[in-house]
């Protein structure tokens, strides 16, 4: 037995030396991008910018630290495998992207479609399909330069956390390359990304229309008025139709973009107070069940049906403000649910006239409707969406003003 | 004629003298031509000669007696061989007698007492002669000529009888007998005249008393281990068991050493097929000696080429009687305070003797945390190779960071860095066991410490390579049974290789090849990694987690015992009419 062992490990040795041991590569000698960044190149098609965190280790007497310098290497190139090789030939590690975790591309480019960009990087074995993309409305080199990191020391973690923020606050989404991949080549859904900027920023002039100025949540990246120095800010939507950008979301419309697409958790909005003129009412929104989408044809044009349910805490108090007396509480509710019907409907004809696209994927609601692809085809649903009409249902609860009973 | 490659490779390096060279000069013609001629063809003289003493019977007269055992033992150059002559009176007539044991190994204080003086003092009962045993019983007067039925004397029964105050005592005929009882401690008594010689159990050499176990402890549980003496380590087993239903038989092995074996078993429980298949193997072996069960343990395995231990071995006499009691057989080798259970099984070197004393809650938290440290000692270093050489991207980028960071200044490839590390932590294990036992904490700080320390400050180890040896070892300690954990130390070298060489896929085929071998292999009939493969329906008693004490109602499946309840469907009456 002993001698079959033997010879089937030797048999299984040699085979497996064919194609063992000889892609190893130490962990120390590569280094890792931990962002990617695709500009529009001045003479050449394109300026991929990688941002390398460069573990160094200071000892001082007994104990070792690690910290992390980040560098942001740039190179002019005509794709981006020839870039990453042109940045090989002049830093010293190989590159690798297993660890990048956000793709950066620039507004500029964006517009003029990135689908080949996106398939090189999804078909690249080392990067990963869950790291972010934002479209970034300044140069992306820009963006990568000024990620400064406050709370932590490491760039790999900073870019995990700070997409990490649209859980709470709702104002922007996490778009992996995947679902990004995944909508740029399906029938049910244009792609969608995350909106970034350096803030404070070039002032840009922004032409939305922004339904309640004297609210705080209907800005975009680079616009927050953060006292600050400057620092990326990830805020709103980037809108695609096929390949290329058509517009961008605030914040506002971001949440109910979450909302629509059941990704939503929790977000502090502010209503108008039914109860004073100018004031406001700040309201802890909580997704109280998945929202039902209903969607059908109705004359050539789809009819979007539209239920959703949402919960809420009372945050703020006005003086004199009875929350224990019913009425007051449907009074707000009222408020409230015509203020989110206002903002949603809002949200999806802007998607709907304006882009003609369909970000949040009801296309997948139609589908089941059809039996074959060829019929789904036929339909050809990413262009009729722009004639949606949306009919839209909120329930909505307020479910207790917290800690104060009467102020 | 097949030569393989080992014979070529043999016949062209290796030392072959062309004739036996014997150093003792022949003195006739014919001697000579015999030594040639036995070389070649006569059996090993041991063997005949064991074959000599096993038929050769005790002679009447004393005299050659005592030569023969003179001769048998070497008395000249032999220290410890005791014979005291003396003169045993009994019915009033003198006998030629010697007494023959071992110094060491007797109790003279018995033999003086109990022996000598009754057979020697000249007390009533021995001088008293004729008026007794050779009174006429009736006396037939016919014809003038009176015939006396006289009562014939019989010094054999009458020492047996009336002379020897002692419990253990048997008559032999055959020399072997008497040899191998003397060997084991006890005397022989030779009376001139007589074709029997008398073995008297004085045994009273020095032992080892019961102390609490050293390396089976406890928090919880019997403080008693095995000695070395066999007698001793049979009583400990049958006063836990306390039932006459558990058998101890008797056998020997080693045609030199006769090592004294013990196998026990319960009667009503145990299968006896595989009571007979242990007796099969150990009374089927042919070896010059036994000394320890680790010997034993080899001799009597399945499977001898793969590492894992296929028979527990305990010095707790209360596990060795929970194994009984389960339908295992019980194995003690004369000499060694670890007795075998058999069959073994791989949970059963994954349990503690801690674990039964302990609510089953908690017992399976510790079986958990012991499977993973299982695991951890056999792949950790093999996958912490693997991903450093091929998986970068399966690790967090900060420990990746870390990482990195740390192994810059090193100037080794990881794959020196963690053989280098695995042998000196090897190295310094083994140091510190082999050093007398005042330095071996020394060793270890020393080692441990002071050198990984210094190892780290001077660069030539990155600090994560310490942890990653120092969790290894600490897992491959918390695995409960010796062997088992040594097997696992083994094969982390092979694992360490096959993660440099294929990284995940090195590994993952190593675990196959490894498993199927597992899966293939049997202890005494039993399947290693039952009861799960092949998977039994019925929980039973055996099983990696445990259920609840009252729900243990079921002896091992696979063990096949004759009673198949541990205890009522309903065990706490108290509870539940």
């Amino acid at each position: 037995m002993i001698k079959h062992f033997i010879v089937l490990s030797f048999f299984v040795i040699i085979l497996f030396s064919i194609t063992g041991c000889y892609d190893a590569r130490g962990l120390e000698t590569l280094s890792y991008a931990v962002a990617i960044g695709i500009d529009k190149g001045n003479d050449n098609l394109l300026r991929l910018s990688l941002q390398f965190a460069a573990p160094s280790s200071g000892s001082n007497n007994s104990s070792t630290q690690q910290f992390t310098d980040t560098t942001v290497t740039t190179v002019e190139c005509s794709t981006i495998n020839s870039g990453i090789n042109l940045i090989n030939s002049y830093i010293s590690k190989q590159v690798n992207l297993s660890h990048a975790k956000i793709i950066v591309i620039s507004e500029s480019l964006a517009i003029e479609g990135i689908s080949e960009y996106i398939s090189s990087l999804i078909n690249n074995i080392e990067v990963r399909p869950d790291c972010n993309i934002i479209i970034s409305r300044c140069n992306a080199e820009d963006f990568l330069n000024n990620s400064k990191p406050r709370l932590e020391t490491l760039s790999a973690r900073y870019y995990e956390h700070v997409l990490n923020s649209s859980k709470y606050t709702g104002y922007t989404t996490t778009t992996t390359l995947s679902d990004f991949y995944i909508s740029l080549n399906g029938s049910t859904s244009h792609p969608v990304a995350i909106l970034g900027d350096i803030n404070p920023s070039s002032p840009h002039t922004s032409t939305d229309n922004v339904p309640y100025v004297d609210l705080d949540s209907s800005y975009k990246a680079g616009e927050t008025p953060i006292k600050n120095s400057t620092n990326l800010e990830n805020m709103g939507l980037a809108v695609f139709h096929g390949d290329k950008l058509v517009g961008e979301l605030n914040a506002i419309e971001s949440l109910f973009h979450l909302i629509c697409t059941n990704e939503f958790d929790s977000s502090v909005i502010s209503v108008p107070s039914p109860f004073n003129q100018n004031g406001i009412i700040d309201l802890s929104l909580h997704e109280n069940g998945k929202t039902n989408v209903d969607v059908s044809i109705l004359n050539g044009s789809p009819y979007i049906n539209i239920h959703v349910s949402l919960l809420a805490y009372v945050l703020s108090m006005e003086d004199n403000l009875d929350l224990t007396n019913e009425k007051n509480i449907s009074a707000l509710e009222d408020n409230a649910i015509s203020y989110i019907k206002e903002n949603l409907l809002d949200y999806l004809y802007r998607t709907s006239n304006e882009f003609h696209s369909d970000i949040a994927d009801f296309g997948k609601y139609e589908l089941k409707d059809y039996l074959t692809i060829e019929d789904w085809e036929k339909l050809d649903w990413l262009s009729l969406y722009a004639n949606s009409t949306f009919h839209v249902e909120v329930s909505f609860e307020i479910k207790s003003p917290y800690l104060l009973i009467k102020n | 004629m097949k030569k393989t490659f080992k014979d070529v490779l043999y016949s062209i390096f290796a030392y072959n003298p062309e004739e036996s060279y014997r150093f003792d000069l022949p003195e006739t013609q014919n001697e000579q031509e015999e030594n040639s001629e036995m070389n070649f063809t006569q059996n090993p003289p041991g063997e005949n000669q064991t074959q000599q003493i096993k038929e050769q019977t005790i002679y009447t007269s004393v005299d050659v007696n005592l030569d023969y055992l003179k001769v048998k033992y070497n008395t000249l150059i032999n220290s410890d061989i005791n014979i005291r002559e003396f003169t045993l009176i009994a019915n009033n007539k003198e006998y030629k007698a010697f007494l023959f044991y071992i110094d060491g190994m007797i109790d003279s204080k018995i033999i003086n007492d109990f022996v000598l003086e009754p057979l020697m003092l000249r007390s009533k009962a021995n001088t008293h002669t004729n008026d007794n045993d050779n009174k006429s019983k009736s006396i037939a007067i016919a014809n003038n000529i009176s015939v006396r039925r006289v009562k014939k004397f019989q010094l054999e029964n009458y020492i047996y009888n009336s002379l020897i105050p002692q419990n253990s005592i048997s008559k032999e005929d055959k020399f072997s007998k008497i040899i191998s009882d003397v060997n084991s401690g006890n005397c022989a008594l030779f009376i001139d005249t007589l074709s029997n010689a008398f073995s008297i159990e004085v045994k009273g050499f020095k032992s080892r008393s019961v102390s609490t176990p050293n390396n089976e402890v406890v928090v919880r549980g019997a403080q008693e281990a095995f000695v070395e003496a066999i007698r001793v380590n049979t009583s400990l087993l049958r006063r836990i068991i306390n039932n006459e239903n558990l058998i101890i038989e008797n056998t020997d092995v080693g045609s030199i050493t006769r090592t004294k074996i013990a196998i026990c078993y319960m009667k009503n429980i145990a299968n006896d097929e595989l009571v007979a298949e242990v007796k099969y193997r150990i009374n089927n072996l042919d070896v010059d000696s036994l000394v320890s069960s680790g010997e034993l343990e080899q001799l009597i395995q399945d499977n001898t080429h793969i590492g894992f231990p296929q028979m527990i071995a305990t010095e707790r006499p209360d596990k060795a009687a929970h194994h009984l009691l389960e339908g295992r057989v019980v194995v003690v080798v004369n000499g060694n305070p670890y007795v075998l259970i058999m069959p073994g099984i791989l949970i059963d070197f994954m349990v503690s003797p801690e674990d039964i004393n302990l609510r089953h809650q908690f017992s399976n938290l510790l079986r958990v945390i012991r499977f993973i440290a299982a695991f951890f000692a056999l792949l950790l270093p093999g996958i912490y190779i693997a991903i450093s050489n091929y998986h970068q991207e399966l690790i967090p980028t900060e420990l990746l960071f870390a990482i990195a960071a740390s192994r810059q200044t090193i100037p080794f490839p990881i794959i020196f860095e963690i053989i280098l590390m695995e042998i000196s932590f090897e190295l310094i294990r083994e140091a510190g066991l082999r050093v007398p036992s005042p330095i071996g904490p020394t060793i270890g700080i020393v080692g441990a410490l002071i050198l990984g320390e210094a190892a780290v400050s001077a660069n030539i180890i990155s600090p994560i390579l310490i942890i990653i040896v120092a969790i290894t070892g600490i897992c491959s300690f918390s695995i409960p049974d010796f062997s088992l954990s040594f097997s696992l130390r083994f094969y982390r070298f092979i694992y360490i290789i096959l993660g440099f060489l294929f990284g995940f896929l090195g590994i993952g085929l190593g675990l196959f090849i490894h498993s199927i071998i597992l899966f293939n292999l049997r202890s005494f009939g039993v399947p290693y990694f039952s009861p799960y493969v092949p998977l039994e329906t019925t929980k039973t008693e055996v099983s990696y987690f445990l259920t609840p004490i009252w729900k243990r109602e079921k002896r091992a499946d696979f063990l096949e015992t004759k009673r198949s309840r541990t205890q009522d469907k309903i065990s706490q009456k108290w509870k539940y009419k």
